[in-house]
């Protein structure tokens, strides 16, 4: 009896389903569940004494137009574009251009290429804080430096012409290790003998980077940049622990704002439709990206 | 570009990598400093790595004064629970993914990424909801499943995507040879998966390791804190105890540490193997 049901639970389709339910169950409670419970606290109007009761007021698309039309919010999209396309751009080429340098061999390459991965084990809450200190307009030593050579200090986290500027830096700092272990886990894929045959040929370093390094990881590629996409343009402890969106609005990004607006102001419908209007861009841009350069290549993520 | 490198192109190899790896590194070595400072004496531009002054001062009052050991239990218990929950449910699901059409398989694989886009900053608000309706506030399982559920899709994910490079000719062999198919999946893919477990388990460990928002909306009390947590505490209102917080930063950087040490041989082959498509 008992080998009978062992038997029936271990090869019919119930493992199957066995397998999915509990991951299934977790992600659909705590993950998507509350992602449509966000989306329908959008639409309704939330002040904390409503929060949590179920008697909140239905607003349409409220939330949205009050969002949309608020003077800021022309300055805190472009300044969410600037710091992703900057942060990925440079964070990609740096990956990959130290994933190259090194995977050749000299002495000591490997302990040197552990050094470089260093900010990755840091969390990230705490890098935000030594760049604070190295930023820092009076006891920085990134003004020191610049003392030094003769230029004055900067203020950088505190004008608004800097702080952009500075977060970037300290953000494609975190988040150069990232995308070079991915370039060289690629890297790694490429067998020996493709790079024995060009040598043969007499092939340039170039001209080998663009016409049989890049080709043969492109699906690693692919998949670094959409990953770097979505981290970015939702990344939050960083900037928040640098500046908290400022000097007045200087580098407030969407994912900033949106948490101001709830957990500073109280003001959760807008809170709530920010980060709707974050996952609906993310989701367009992820399409663009993947019909454009994907195209029908399958399974890159 | 396994090739042998000239001796004379040594110098600029070197002369590069080491302004790179200073850039890199010098920021730690800078929290390493002023956790050796003496008193609050983050106030000098002294560029000395080891301070004049050096003592462990900070350490051990972390160790003795602080409720730090409280919070080291706390992150262990929640950070150890996280990971085993992230890589027991991720890969049994990622198995699923990988070997059987089913209907809705697709929805719920792009299910699993739009959740990924979403920032998990984001959910705190309906979670922290969630989480007061069952009465899961001030709770670590309340947290648990918080990250947990942060951490599962991208599990799921990996472990599909290396799944799909192992051929299922070797469970179809199993079964030929009287294995049911949970033995096959346990006894044979498994341990073949190895290096994509690694991956998944490293992921789940930062996740819960590293966090403080969501933990800040769920734990009240001092007792409870998780170590990025009580870090955050350092820093007050008024004034801000950067010693200590330097040395808690380093004590909590070096599990991470010594974890990338002991995988790093699995750590290449496991992101390696699961982006290599036929």
């Amino acid at each position: 009896m008992f080998t009978n049901l062992k038997s029936l639970i271990c090869n019919s389709k119930l493992t199957l389903y066995l397998f999915l339910l509990p991951a299934i169950m977790m992600v659909m409670v705590f993950a998507i569940y509350p992602l449509l419970y966000n989306f329908s606290l959008s639409v309704h109007e939330v002040t904390s004494s409503t929060l949590l009761s179920e008697d909140r007021p239905f607003v349409g698309l409220n939330n949205y137009k009050e969002v949309i039309l608020e003077p800021d919010f022309i300055e805190i999209l472009r300044n969410t574009l600037v710091f992703s396309i900057f942060s990925v751009l440079f964070q990609f080429l740096f990956g990959l251009a130290f994933a190259l340098f090194f995977h050749q061999e000299f002495p000591l390459h490997k302990p040197l290429r552990g050094l470089l991965l260093i900010g990755w084990v840091i969390p990230p809450a705490v890098i935000g804080t030594i760049w604070r200190w190295l930023f820092n307009c009076d006891i920085g030593v990134i003004n020191y430096f610049l003392n030094m050579i003769g230029i004055g200090s900067v203020g950088w986290l505190v004008t608004q012409t800097f702080a952009m500027s500075s977060v970037l830096v300290a953000n494609i700092w975190f988040a150069i290790p990232f995308n070079m272990i991915l370039m060289t886990s690629g890297l790694v894929s490429i067998p020996n003998s493709i790079h024995d045959a060009a040598a043969i040929d007499g092939t340039t370093f170039f001209q080998k980077l663009w016409h049989i390094i890049i080709p043969m990881i492109k699906p690693n590629i692919y998949a670094t940049i959409i990953l770097d996409i979505i981290y970015t343009f939702r990344s939050f402890p960083l900037i928040w622990n640098m500046t908290k969106g400022g000097p007045v609005n200087a580098t407030t990004v969407l994912p900033v704002w949106s948490y101001i607006q709830s957990f500073n102001f109280f003001n959760f419908g807008a809170g709530t439709a920010i980060a709707v209007i974050i996952l609906l861009l993310l989701l367009i841009i992820s399409i663009i990206y993947i019909k454009f350069f994907v195209g029908k290549e399958e399974g890159v993520l | 570009m396994r090739h042998k490198t000239k001796p004379f192109h040594y110098i600029i190899i070197y002369a590069i990598v080491l302004f790179f790896v200073a850039i890199s590194v010098y920021p730690v070595l800078r929290v390493i400093t002023i956790s050796l400072r003496p008193g609050d004496n983050l106030l000098t531009r002294s560029l000395r790595i080891i301070p004049e002054d050096a003592t462990f001062e900070n350490y051990i009052k972390l160790f003795t004064n602080e409720p730090f050991l409280l919070w080291v239990r706390n992150s262990v218990l929640v950070t150890i629970t996280v990971t085993i929950i992230g890589v027991v449910l991720a890969s049994m699901a990622g198995y699923a993914f990988s070997r059987h059409k089913f209907p809705g398989r697709k929805l719920g694989l792009h299910s699993l990424l739009i959740t990924q886009m979403f920032p998990a900053t984001m959910l705190l608000l309906p979670l922290y909801i969630m989480i007061s309706k069952l009465g899961l506030i001030n709770s670590f399982l309340g947290l648990i499943i918080m990250y947990s559920a942060t951490a599962l899709p991208f599990c799921i994910w990996l472990m599909k995507g290396y799944y799909d490079t192992i051929p299922p000719s070797l469970e179809e062999a199993a079964n030929v040879d009287g294995a049911s198919k949970f033995t096959a999946f346990y006894k044979v893919i498994l341990p073949l998966a190895a290096p994509a477990l690694v991956i998944a388990a490293l992921f789940s460990f930062m996740t819960a390791w590293n966090e403080y928002i969501i933990a800040a909306q769920v734990l009240w009390y001092e007792d409870m804190f998780t170590i990025p947590l009580g870090l955050k505490s350092f820093q007050g209102n008024m004034t801000t105890e950067w010693g200590l917080y330097a040395a808690g930063a380093i004590v909590i950087s070096i599990p991470v540490v010594a974890l990338f040490l002991f995988l790093s041989k699995w750590l290449v082959s496991g992101l390696t193997l699961g982006s290599v498509k036929e």
